[in-house]
């Protein structure tokens, strides 16, 4: 385990979002672009789950990009995590996956 | 009543400008030719409105967090004396305003957990908001030939509770909005817009004649101020097949007892193919007390 700072966003946006890092609730809040965005700093294990939901119309497309980085002072980039699709006919996007930091 | 019983064409154009933190708080395109709705979005990016039939500015901010979030969020509109609408149509069917309005609301307060949902569910998202607007305006009527015009002053307000849902609908994306409040307005969509002609100078005898003259916009007609009670509906229909066109069957009605109307129309968007609420153009056509109303939307951002 360590700390890791990290920054979400998801563009293209839905109307609403949730976002779960390694069991943990992630607030996401609309930023000046209308996308929503969301930082914070997390204890986080080297491998862990990630789990996002999007609502939205249907077809609406949506990248989830989340950038993991050490402390400051280094700010080291570790994971630049990236996944999009787009709100399915149901219009409810649920996303299971494993993130690997190193 | 507005129109006069032909069919009344308007243009809305809307213009949308990039602003980091300033968004334009929540009134969406599906507008009616009044620039009505019940269906309150955050549109992202914008800041600016532009309304061709009734030029005005709106800029604002919201705050929209995920989940089950509280909203809140505020307007700052304001409307020329001489506009576009008044080039284009020869005339202006409101006068000059200034104002602001301000909202609080709750997202989400009956769709559940976004991960927790049933992929068969039918209530994916929700939002309530209580929209409370304030303007001012300024004008002058004119009511007989044995009168002089009168200046006259508005303090506007609306306090319009909204309720909004998306639902998963079988082959569609339904959005569906209801708003009913209280309002403070007054019959100018009644009065015939007019030009005011004040004469100032007369030239002499013996002179090449001329006369100066000061010219104000106004309206002719009996003035009244009321309270209503607006009450607006709105069922936007997004074929899941066909997200890129829009089809908005709605209502706008004042229950008050004084200025009653019932207006009830379709409108059909076309939007974003990616971007299924950003609306590029469309048309709506109403019926207002019975006299049909036209509107054509057309509406950008960048």
């Amino acid at each position: 385990m360590a700390n890791y700072h990290f920054s979400a966003s998801v563009t293209s946006p839905p109307t609403n979002v949730s976002l779960v890092l390694n069991k943990h609730q992630i607030d996401l809040n609309r930023d000046g672009t209308g996308a929503w965005a969301g930082k914070g700093t997390l204890d986080l294990p080297n491998s862990f789950t990630l789990a996002f939901g999007a609502v939205g119309i249907a077809s609406a497309p949506w990248t989830l990009e989340i950038k993991f980085t050490t402390l400051p002072p280094e700010n080291k980039l570790v994971k630049d995590y990236k996944h999009d699709d787009k709100i399915p006919d149901n219009l409810l996007s649920i996303f299971h996956d494993t993130v690997v930091l190193t | 009543m507005k129109g006069h019983g032909s069919i009344k064409l308007a243009v809305i154009m809307a213009a949308t400008v990039g602003a980091p933190i300033v968004l334009w708080a929540q009134t969406s395109a599906y507008q009616s030719a009044d620039g009505n709705t019940s269906i309150f979005l955050d549109n992202a990016k914008a800041s600016l409105i532009f309304n061709v039939s009734d030029l005005k500015f709106d800029l604002g901010y919201l705050h929209e967090g995920s989940g089950r979030s509280l909203l809140y969020g505020f307007d700052v509109t304001g409307k020329p004396s001489s506009n576009l609408a008044t080039q284009v149509f020869q005339k202006g069917n409101s006068p000059a305003a200034v104002g602001g309005s301000a909202s609080i609301g709750i997202h989400a307060p009956f769709s559940g957990p976004i991960l927790q949902q049933n992929p068969k569910g039918l209530l994916r998202d929700d939002w309530a908001l209580l929209h409370f607007t304030y303007t001012r305006s300024t004008f002058e009527t004119a009511t007989t030939s044995t009168a002089e015009p009168q200046k006259q002053r508005l303090d506007g307000y609306r306090l319009l509770p909204a309720y909004d849902a998306l639902i998963n609908a079988p082959g569609l994306s339904l959005l569906l909005g209801a708003a009913a409040g209280l309002e403070r307005t007054d019959n100018l969509d009644q009065l015939k817009a007019a030009t005011i002609i004040t004469p100032l100078l007369q030239s002499a005898t013996g002179i090449s004649p001329f006369e100066v003259a000061q010219q104000t916009s106004g309206y002719l007609g009996n003035y009244r101020k009321s309270f209503g009670a607006p009450v607006y509906t709105d069922v936007v229909l997004i074929p899941k097949g066909l997200p890129w066109v829009d089809f908005d069957v709605f209502t706008r009605s004042n229950g008050a007892h004084t200025e009653r109307y019932v207006e009830g129309g379709i409108g059909v968007f076309l939007a974003q193919p990616d971007m299924p609420t950003k609306v590029l153009g469309g048309f709506s056509l109403a019926w207002k007390n019975g006299t049909p109303t036209l509107a054509f939307v057309a509406g950008w951002s960048f």
